[in-house]
């Protein structure tokens, strides 16, 4: 109990270096620090709770497989994040020619030895009840109608948490454009829900707030 | 706090200075209209971030029960090449970035100063040592004893006549050489 505490709180520059020297099992708890807000960064993105999930499955079996190029001179989430943002842009291309259901039985089948690939986390965990609400898909919308490079960065601030030095790392800008992306995307978010008629305190009432279950499944 | 710094609080998920930046507030009407102008879009990210907490703090701490997959399934589940090139890609970017010269360049630097101060160390002692060389061979006297030059106040002592011992303890140190230096 006391090693799996400690090991929760070794950072991510740490957990790293001790994946490449060999001790894979720590990337559980990689996943686990990211993979919620992974998630809402991609369904916010991509619109839709399955592709979402496909690709953060992806970003984190393309951080694994390359987890010897990372090098501590960059920060691991800056990293993590670019690798979302790539593999989002393409996953648009891929709804194109391909149906989403062919994309998900794809990785049951190809996991091979019999390791199973779980079921999407938002069906798991009953994130969809607080990820797929009305109110959430609004700022989903919202979010949709800005343009990328800002909507890209208010999801890297603001479900990403990172800061303005990374942001304009993975977005490949300088930190003043990052943050006049976040500025001028804010503004324009704030304008979107005024001519909605969106209030922020009508979008998450206690009641309706992190209910696991209380609407059952996304559909 | 200045305006860039509360523009960073006012943006932060998890706000570390709220002390500060209200008093900033207080006293800068700029940023002041700026937060009431992004207040809602603010509002808005904030309880949907708290919402995605409170919705995940009540999941399983067994860390398989979040990824659902084992260390094996990871280093046994297929990924497209693709993914695997965009994560090279950006690692290879990322590394090259100005930021990270600047990561390499503190450490190099910080190296390079404990270097510097042990040259710098080493170089006033040097100089320190050398100084005192020279000031005694401004004063007529040898940087380094000679043979010979001053005979043996022990023996001088000893043999309880010798009026022109020296009681100094540069005199004693040369007299030692009589017995004690080799020949030059």
């Amino acid at each position: 109990m006391r090693d799996s505490l400690a090991t929760m709180q070794l950072d991510d520059a740490e957990i790293m270096q001790r994946l490449q020297a060999g001790q894979l099992e720590l990337f559980e708890v990689l996943v686990q620090r990211y993979r919620l807000p992974l998630l809402r960064a991609a369904w916010s993105k991509l619109g839709d709770p399955n592709w979402a999930d496909d690709v953060v499955q992806e970003t984190f079996l393309a951080v694994f497989t390359a987890r010897h190029t990372y090098r501590s001179e960059f920060s691991f989430r800056t990293w993590l994040w670019t690798i979302l943002l790539n593999l989002c842009s393409r996953q648009w291309k891929r709804q194109e020619t391909r149906p989403r259901e062919f994309l998900f039985s794809k990785l049951h089948r190809d996991s091979g030895t019999g390791a199973s690939i779980p079921e999407p986390i938002h069906r798991q965990t009953g994130l969809a009840a607080v990820l797929g609400t009305e109110r959430r898909q609004q700022l989903v919308e919202a979010l949709s109608r800005l343009p990328e490079p800002q909507a890209d960065a208010l999801r890297l601030r603001f479900f990403g948490e990172l800061k303005f030095s990374e942001i304009a790392q993975a977005m490949e800008s300088s930190v003043s454009a990052a943050k006049v992306r976040v500025k001028h995307g804010l503004e324009a978010l704030a304008r979107i829900f005024e001519e909605k008629g969106w209030h922020a305190e009508d979008l998450y009432d206690e009641g309706g707030a992190g209910g696991c279950g209380e609407q059952g499944e996304f559909p | 706090m200045n305006c860039d710094q509360a523009f960073d609080q006012l943006t932060n998920p998890r706000l570390t200075q709220r002390d500060a930046l209200e008093r900033h507030l207080q006293n800068c009407p700029r940023c002041r209209q700026m937060q009431e102008t992004l207040e809602p879009a603010l509002a808005c990210f904030n309880e949907d971030g708290q919402a995605a907490a409170e919705s995940f703090a009540g999941m399983s701490p067994n860390i398989e029960g979040v990824s659902g997959l084992r260390s094996t399934a990871w280093s046994q589940a297929r990924v497209s090449p693709e993914a695997v090139a965009a994560a090279e890609s950006a690692a290879a970017r990322l590394a090259a970035s100005p930021a990270s010269f600047r990561v390499r360049a503190r450490q190099y630097f910080a190296g390079a100063v404990r270097y510097a101060a042990v040259f710098v160390l080493g170089s006033l002692m040097a100089w320190s040592i050398g100084s005192v060389n020279h000031s005694s061979a401004e004063h007529g006297m040898t940087t380094l004893p000679t043979v010979g030059t001053v005979p043996c106040i022990r023996k001088e002592v000893a043999s309880a006549n010798s009026r022109a011992a020296s009681s100094d303890a540069r005199s004693v140190v040369l007299s030692c050489n009589v017995c004690h230096l080799p020949a030059p």
